[in-house]
């Protein structure tokens, strides 16, 4: 496929982290509106991030604009079964902790994180989750004590 | 000699069976405490409190004191071998720790961090029983002016932070700054940036940014790969330093010794800074500097040592003004007060065996921690050798309660689960993370500070100038950005000619 | 707690396990583990207040008492957890002032509870007063009627620095400039630490705040103690006067006390009440509190709910007039 080099210098990873700095700056800028501005003498909760959102916004735009003259290199090779087991596994564990307990959050969050190379066997990964469900209670209930239930109100 | 009795006080006070007894049990919880990933020893020291109670006064001192080095000390060894730093500090050890131990030097680092922050101990130690009382009365000279004038100049230095883009560098910075705000406003009350969400207002939690920003970032750069060894076992060798290396780390270490004790005084965060503050040092003195970030083994040592020195030094306004830098300090200064004791001006002079019993200790400590951890360091590196598909749901998981624990949130989690995200794209577009965690951290003093100082100056900005402390720090802050301009102006046009 | 298990053993001291304490049969509480949410950062003084009645509620009602911190939004997240947790005593808080009487004013509608609404009053533990303390080098006046006089022919010169907005020692200076008619410029902080390096140096002027980190620099000269900020003088030196002396019915104390979801049923409101009451008065725990620069207290029910009722109306009234409200 041939693209245009301007696209292809669009989608950089310079051009790319410039885009990025920009959406920043606009989103903080946009959601600045409606803190209070104050002055320079007496600054409003809204007058410093405003001003750091318009240097970001500069900045952003001048990446952006090197990279278009200067090309780039691409963005590849994402590993996106890795990006969304290992989020999901953090997920899994973060919305399930107070409900399910820690023994299943640390069950379901090994088995999605330990999913996402691919190599392990469902029976290492099940062996694994025991061990670190065994571990974790040792460690974190038993030895240090923290309130967290082992088995949560869903299921008790 | 004063100082000889003082010590020789504060020694026979440490010496006795049942302080060792508390010094070692403080040094081993917090190591271990330390190493289990974003459990801070805040918790710990929470939880320990009430044991305090029954306890001499200075026997519960000289233990909280050992798990805060302690922990100190175990935080430095996750941020070395899974880039996983449980603390502001030890993402500057990250940097080149993480990079030396990719490169099979994990032994070596870790060597490094403890020698380092042993030395780094012991001078300080020696610091502050020299100077106590005159570096207290500097710490007031501190006032919200030149606080502000200190971030400036730290936030300059923290471009150096960054091996590749300067542009990318001072974005990053920005933009960790912005995060930095998320929260409540100190002035106003207004909430800024939270979505409504409660869990927010205090901000984004640290240790939930930098643990998934590295921590759950770099696994899912990791697999990337097709490779099934855990990445810092490539090849483990040298777990001890050679005498070629112990040439190169003296100079950092000792730079970074001075470093730290001096901004450890500052309790508005002066050592926090430190071993930033280090690390723009070694990097800006080093006659390579091409080779920081990619496992300077001089970035570590320096930092390290500045981040020990900090610690220890810290403690002199906690002790001789009340005034604690940091949670831990204020945990302390909590145990010290429900036995009636409170820290003060008078504290040295009241409680002698206290004070130097406590400064003793702390070398007493840190000599444990060596002789703890460098053995520990082999089993540190052996547990690299377990496959990586093993290893990484374990970090997963660790992490993810280790960020919950902080604040028993789970919107904290949350928040690192998209920090993870938001860290492997940062990857992706060659952006480096450490002068975004520096930016954050400061962020919301910067702000606070100068938005404190204009309402001391009633709204006058011209008299930042007039404060000579604040002026010359504005200067150097000056001077440091032309510093670190000029090179890369230069470059720059290597650059255009190159295309 | 297991982590002190662990801590004894290598201590090498054994520590008694719970003792099952006499249990009334009308009321078969507690019968599962207890959370006790404190909602602030470990380690602070209303930490360690609720570390020491949990451990004494653990041991006289033979059920676990686990201190959970919720540090959140300045004390919101963790009152609001308890506000929608189940109201069978398995959850109680232990909160403050700015939580009880000040924060649902202060943050309007949009905020998530109500206290006498949503929580119901178990009992008040402790009183920490403020006393008003200023920076001897900067301003002369060593008497109120002096200091008043100074601010009123030196309008908006001086800096109060506080440690937060909303919190006592704010809200203190704002009902001290109203009653007064002073004008002083307000300097919050994150904290009282943070605040007293700029007070020692005279970066600010003046303050109200608790006393147990000021008495060593009073003591040491670095700070001038002019009157206390409580109706009565303090058990710490009655030579020191109160505010109320000179400005009539000016009070502005902090306070701390045990809370639980609306609808817990009063028997366990009441026993939750005889036993903690109980610890309040042990000679121990007075003398424990007093270090820490508290006074122990032990109310009924009704009285602390009166307390957190005349607090609410006084501060809303302040915050009202010196229009302190989030925009």
């Amino acid at each position: 496929m041939v693209r245009h080099p301007i696209l292809t210098a669009l989608v950089s990873r310079d051009s790319l982290s410039g885009l990025m700095f920009i959406a920043f700056a606009a989103g903080f800028a946009f959601l600045s509106r409606d803190l209070s501005l104050g002055t320079a003498l007496r600054m409003g909760a809204g007058y410093f991030p405003l001003l750091l959102s318009a240097v970001l916004g500069v900045l952003g735009l001048v990446i952006v604009l090197r990279a278009l003259v200067a090309g780039g290199t691409a963005v590849e090779g994402v590993s996106w079964r890795g990006l969304a087991l290992v989020s999901a596994s953090v997920l899994v564990f973060g919305l399930g902790l107070g409900g399910l307990g820690l023994g299943p959050a640390v069950a379901g969050s090994t088995i999605l994180a330990a999913m996402a190379s691919g190599r392990a066997r469902p029976l290492g990964i099940a062996m694994l989750a025991a061990f670190l469900v065994a571990f974790t209670w040792l460690v974190f209930i038993r030895g240090l004590g923290l309130p967290i239930p082992m088995i949560g109100s869903w299921l008790a | 000699m004063d100082i000889l009795n003082n010590l020789a006080l504060g020694f026979a006070t440490t010496l006795s069976v049942s302080n060792l007894l508390y010094c070692f049990v403080g040094a081993l919880l917090g190591t271990l405490i330390g190493v289990l990933p974003g459990l801070g020893p805040v918790a710990t020291i929470a939880m320990l409190l009430p044991i305090t109670f029954g306890l001499e006064p200075v026997s519960a001192l000289i233990m909280l004191a050992g798990i805060y080095y302690g922990a100190q000390y175990g935080g430095s060894t996750t941020a070395i071998l899974i880039n996983l730093p449980g603390e502001s500090t030890s993402v500057v050890t990250a940097l080149d720790g993480y990079a030396m131990a990719r490169q099979g030097r994990a032994g070596a680092a870790l060597a490094t961090a403890a020698l380092g922050s042993f030395v780094a101990g012991t001078i300080a130690t020696v610091f502050i029983a020299l100077f106590a009382p005159p570096l207290a009365a500097l710490a007031l000279q501190f006032g919200p002016p030149e606080y502000f004038a200190l971030m400036v100049l730290g936030l300059i230095a923290s471009v150096t932070l960054a091996s590749g883009s300067l542009l990318k560098a001072l974005a990053m910075i920005i933009l960790g700054l912005l995060l930095g705000l998320i929260g409540r406003d100190v002035y106003t009350t207004e909430a800024r940036f939270t979505f409504g969400l409660e869990n927010l207002t205090d901000g984004l939690q640290f240790v939930a940014l930098a643990m998934g920003v590295y921590g759950i970032g770099e696994i899912i750069k990791n697999l990337e790969s097709h490779e099934d060894r855990t990445p810092t076992a490539a090849k483990v060798e040298g777990l001890m330093l050679s005498r070629q290396d112990l040439a190169r780390i003296t100079p950092p270490v000792l730079r970074g010794t001075a470093l730290g004790s001096l901004l450890g005084i500052l309790p508005g965060g002066g050592a926090l800074l430190s071993s930033f503050a280090s690390y723009a040092l070694e990097k800006r003195m080093s006659r390579n500097p091409a080779a920081f970030g990619r496992g300077a083994i001089e970035g570590v040592a320096g930092p390290e040592s500045a981040n020990n020195a900090g610690a220890q030094s810290s403690f002199i306004p906690m002790l001789t003004l009340g005034i604690p830098s940091n949670p831990v300090m204020a945990l302390m200064v909590g145990a010290l007060i429900i036995h009636g004791i409170t820290p003060g001006p008078s504290f040295i002079t009241d409680k002698p065996e206290m004070f130097w019993g406590l400064v003793a200790s702390m070398w007493v400590g840190n000599l444990m921690l060596v002789v703890l951890n460098l053995p520990l360091i082999g089993i540190w590196v052996r547990l690299l050798t377990v496959p990586y598909h093993w290893l990484f749901p374990a970090i997963v998981v660790f992490s993810a309660i280790g960020v919950y624990s902080v604040n028993n949130s789970a919107g904290d989690v949350l928040v690192m689960a998209a920090m993870g995200v938001f860290g492997y794209a940062l990857h992706k577009l060659d952006c480096e993370p450490a002068p975004l965690l520096l930016g954050f951290v400061l962020g919301p003093m910067l702000e606070e500070h100068l938005r404190r100082s204009m309402l001391l100056f009633r709204g006058d900005p011209t008299q930042f100038l007039t404060r000579p402390l604040t002026a010359s720090l504005l200067v150097l802050a000056l001077v440091a950005l032309v510093v670190v301009l000029l090179p890369t102006i230069g470059q720059k046009r290597e650059t255009v000619f190159r295309e | 707690m297991k982590l002190k298990f662990l801590a004894a053993a290598l201590l090498g001291f054994s520590m008694a396990g719970p003792i099952a304490g006499p249990v009334s049969a009308q009321t078969p509480y507690p019968t599962k583990p207890v959370t006790v949410v404190v909602p602030f950062t470990a380690g602070g003084t209303a930490d360690i207040i609720g570390r020491m009645v949990a451990e004494h509620l653990q041991k006289t009602l033979g059920q676990p008492f686990v201190v959970e911190n919720i540090g959140g939004g300045g004390g919101v997240s963790g009152v609001e957890k308890v506000v929608k947790s189940a109201p069978d005593g398995s959850t109680l808080v232990l909160a403050s002032t700015s939580n009880l009487a000040v924060h649902p004013t202060l943050y309007g509608a949009k905020f998530p509870y109500q206290t006498l609404r949503d929580l119901k009053p178990i009992t008040q533990v402790s009183v920490v007063p403020n006393v008003l303390v200023v920076n001897p080098d900067k301003i002369k006046a060593r008497t109120v009627p002096d200091l008043i006089a100074y601010l009123k022919a030196n309008p908006d010169k001086v800096s109060f620095g506080s440690s937060g907005i909303g919190t006592t020692q704010h809200l203190a200076g704002e009902l001290f400039q109203q009653r007064t008619g002073a004008s002083m410029v307000h300097i919050p902080y994150k904290g009282s630490s943070a605040m007293l390096p700029d007070l020692l140096a005279g970066n600010i002027e003046l303050a109200f705040d608790n006393v147990p980190l000021l008495l060593p620099h009073v003591a040491a000269g670095k700070l001038a103690m002019l009157a206390v900020a409580t109706p009565e003088r303090a058990d710490f030196d009655k030579n020191i006067p109160t505010v109320a002396e000179f400005v009539p019915g000016f009070e502005a104390t902090a306070w701390h006390g045990f809370l639980a979801p609306a609808a817990t049923p009063d028997a366990v409101i009441a026993k939750l009440a005889t036993e903690i009451r109980a610890f309040m008065q042990q000679p121990e725990t007075v003398k424990r509190m007093s270090g820490l620069g508290m006074t122990p207290v032990s109310s009924m029910p009704e009285e602390f709910t009166a307390l957190i009722r005349t607090m609410t109306a006084q501060w809303k009234e302040v915050i009202e007039k010196g229009n302190i409200k989030p925009q």
